[in-house]
């Protein structure tokens, strides 16, 4: 982490100071502030309405008081948060300093990558992810995305607020929102990336005895820390057949007592982008679209009919495959495919 | 209402039109049975010659484009009929603007067919009897290759979604004196208009603020393969297709709606079966499309919705998944009212619609200040 890093971290902190942050020529300026979610009020996990989120500054958003930037959404993956990709919880490959603060620094001066906004708002929950779904249970997180973050960006900070000036980008649990919330909202981004996305395909059978430790648990308070399989399982639950009926986690499971729900297995395929895709092929034809996937990665067969999907709809998708595995290329692939892939299909009118 | 029925005349339309409502309740994977008291069947549809005679309102057919219709891969028309009803003080007062109903037809249907099925000139009896007030009713045709649209966004039947909730919306509000805002503007349909009038509730809530289902389809459509399906494995071509008896080709209809696949021409969709073997990519799609399903996703739109009421009959096939439906919109604390009523799927329609559908629209949208006179 560098000097200014910490500094600016330090500075986030205390949202008092925030105003007299300044950057150092040739870096960008992070803080980290809540922002309301009218769409997340009334979740019955009791998740906050009020979200951390993650802001990049480009370099000269300081230095040029009255330009306006382009602004790319950012989704984080499943049992990630915004700070695991800004600092200073990084891991995978944003670790060991290697943020996504220093990777669009990189960009953004010299990289030759012209200057957006970054944002990320924290869809760690209490089950470890949000699933950027639309549940009474975890919120209307598509709506918190593409709606109030959105306002609120366009509200407080020098964006361009036009539909064409906003990209929409994430990995895994990430990339996965990030198909979901274009296909329901093409009206406000024009372009998305999708990394390596989890959940695209629908699973009609799943395992009978595979909700037996879900339903062992006897209150919300006994998932903290629970394996990455079982929470897995809340999360998406939580995200896809809420049940406001049947508390303490107003959520049913696929199997009960071993045997397979069809209500709810029908539910969770529904919402499978493989399985949703034909019903929003008007509006994904609107947005440009990038994606890609590691080689060793388990999802990229998924990830493959993804793309041949959507080209067999007329859609470029822009897809590669690439040497790496699910995690260890990420910020690589930020700083110099994703970023520059926005730089060229976004809107940049100040600069042209 | 009673007496209105009774002075149907013998309709002009072919016995086929009987098939044609009755083929509603084929949409198999309900396992809707055959309507009862059928002999009487022949009555349900006034037609429209008929039905124009003693109105004092004005029909009109007009032909709306639907952009999001161009390019739809099974190649109908993007140039639809609509009916048009305008109420008789409509040219009497030419500044006097009146909330909308967008009324939605069943499988097998036409527009024209629905508008004397629904009998839209019972508004006016409803009017003199204190019961409902002046509104304009719009009948958007939505017959297709395989006899009905669905209501679906697809690659195969076009974006009826876009079509209906801006396109069609957009004309009717320049074209004619709409009181041209949400709070005026409901949406109602019977079976696979339910499932439409559901559908559209869900994915935009900003163009409706009420809902009325009747006796709606597709509640969970979990693809099964029957015989009856396996069988449709043969059909390769358009004209296959066309030689099909009408009852079969609602499964085409569905696939065309919820599983299009650009790549599979001539008939630019997927099946369900392939080989005789069940394909679970192409049910989950279906899947994907039921309402029950996605109930969860759009719960929130719903909430929005001033008022939701959906109806079925005790003796049509539907009753169980409509129950179902029911306990799972309360499930998802979705305001509305359910109500069953002796009859099968069709025979109460027209008589539903005058006592239960115009009333409730008149109660629940918002009426200009010409209406409170």
């Amino acid at each position: 982490m560098t000097r200014c890093t910490r500094l600016l971290l330090a500075l986030a902190a205390f949202p008092f100071f925030l105003p007299a942050q300044t950057a150092a020529p040739g870096h960008g300026t992070y803080a980290r502030i809540k922002v309301h979610g009218n769409s997340l009020e009334g979740n019955l996990s009791g998740e906050p309405a009020d979200r951390d989120v993650s802001i990049y500054l480009p370099p000269s958003y300081q230095t040029q008081s009255s330009r306006r930037y382009p602004v790319v959404y950012l989704l984080h993956g499943y049992t990630n948060s915004d700070v695991g990709w800004f600092g200073p919880e990084s891991r995978g490959s944003f670790a060991s300093g290697n943020t996504m603060t220093a990777a669009a620094d990189r960009a953004f001066t010299g990289g030759g990558t012209q200057e957006m906004i970054l944002v990320m708002p924290n869809a760690y929950t209490m089950y470890q992810g949000s699933m950027f779904s639309d549940s009474a249970t975890t919120g209307d997180w598509e709506g918190f995305i593409a709606k109030d973050l959105v306002a609120y960006m366009d509200g407080h900070y020098r964006t361009i607020p036009e539909r064409a000036s906003r990209g929409l980008a994430g990995h895994s649990m990430g990339g996965y929102g990030t198909f979901r919330i274009a296909a329901k909202y093409p009206q406000v981004f024009s372009s998305i990336y999708i990394l390596s996305a989890c959940c695209l395909t629908a699973n009609l059978n799943p395992n009978p005895q595979g909700s037996a430790a879900a339903e062992a648990l006897k209150s919300p308070e006994d998932a903290k820390g629970a394996a990455r399989g079982l929470a897995t399982l809340l999360a998406e639950a939580a995200a896809w057949s809420p049940n406001p009926q049947n508390p303490p986690f107003y959520f049913d499971l696929p199997a009960k007592d071993g045997k397979i729900q069809p209500a709810v297995v029908a539910k969770w395929v529904a919402n499978a982008p493989l399985a949703m895709i034909d019903q929003y092929v008007t509006g994904l034809k609107t947005l440009r679209i990038g994606m890609d996937v590691g080689d060793k990665d388990g999802l990229s067969a998924s990830n493959r009919e993804l793309s041949r999907v959507l080209n067999s709809y007329g859609i470029p998708t822009a897809f590669q495959v690439y040497d790496g595995d699910h995690t260890n290329h990420i910020v690589d692939r930020m700083e110099k495919v994703v970023l520059p892939f926005f730089a060229k299909n976004l809107s940049f009118p100040e600069s042209r | 209402m009673a007496s209105a029925r009774s002075r149907f005349t013998i309709p002009l339309l072919c016995s086929c039109s009987l098939a044609l409502v009755f083929s509603a309740l084929l949409l198999s994977q309900e396992k809707a049975d055959a309507p009862k008291g059928k002999g009487k069947g022949n009555n349900l549809i006034r037609p429209l010659a008929d039905l124009e005679k003693d109105l004092k309102g004005k029909l009109e057919r007009i032909k709306v484009h639907g952009k999001s219709l161009e390019g739809n891969l099974e190649g109908d028309s993007a140039d639809r009929d609509v009916f048009v009803y305008l109420p008789p003080s409509y040219q009497r007062e030419p500044n006097r603007r009146y909330p909308v109903v967008y009324t939605l037809h069943g499988y097998g249907l036409h527009a024209e067919q629905w508008v004397g099925f629904a009998n839209f000139a019972s508004l006016e009896k409803d009017v003199a009897a204190g019961t409902a007030k002046e509104m304009i009713l719009v009948s958007p045709d939505a017959f297709s290759a395989y006899n009905g649209s669905f209501y679906s966004n697809s690659p195969a039947t076009g974006d009826w979604e876009t079509f209906l909730a801006v396109e069609l919306v957009r004309y009717i509000d320049s074209h004619y004196r709409t009181l041209a805002n949400r709070a005026s503007r409901g949406l109602m349909g019977h079976s696979m208009g339910g499932y439409g009038t559901f559908r559209l509730g869900m994915k935009h809530p900003e163009v409706y603020s009420s809902l009325f289902a009747m006796s709606a389809c597709c509640m969970l459509d979990t693809a099964e393969v029957t015989p009856a399906m396996a069988q449709l494995e043969a059909i390769r071509t358009k004209e296959d297709a066309a030689k099909l008896p009408f009852g079969q080709k609602s499964p085409l209809a569905r696939a065309a709606a919820w599983s299009a696949d650009a790549k599979n021409p001539p008939l630019f969709f997927d099946l369900p079966v392939k080989d005789g073997k069940p394909q679970p990519v192409i049910a989950a799609k279906w899947m994907a499309n039921s309402l029950m399903v996605m109930l969860e996703q759009y719960a929130p739109s719903l909430k929005k919705m001033k008022a939701i009421r959906m109806n079925v009959g005790l003796q049509d096939g539907l009753l169980q998944t409509n129950r179902d439906m029911d306990q799972a919109l309360t499930k998802a604390g979705v305001t509305h009212i359910f109500e069953t009523f002796e009859g099968d799927h069709n025979g109460q329609v027209g008589l539903n619609f005058a006592t239960q559908v115009l009333p409730f629209f008149s109660d629940q949208l918002a009426f200009g200040p010409e209406a409170k006179k």
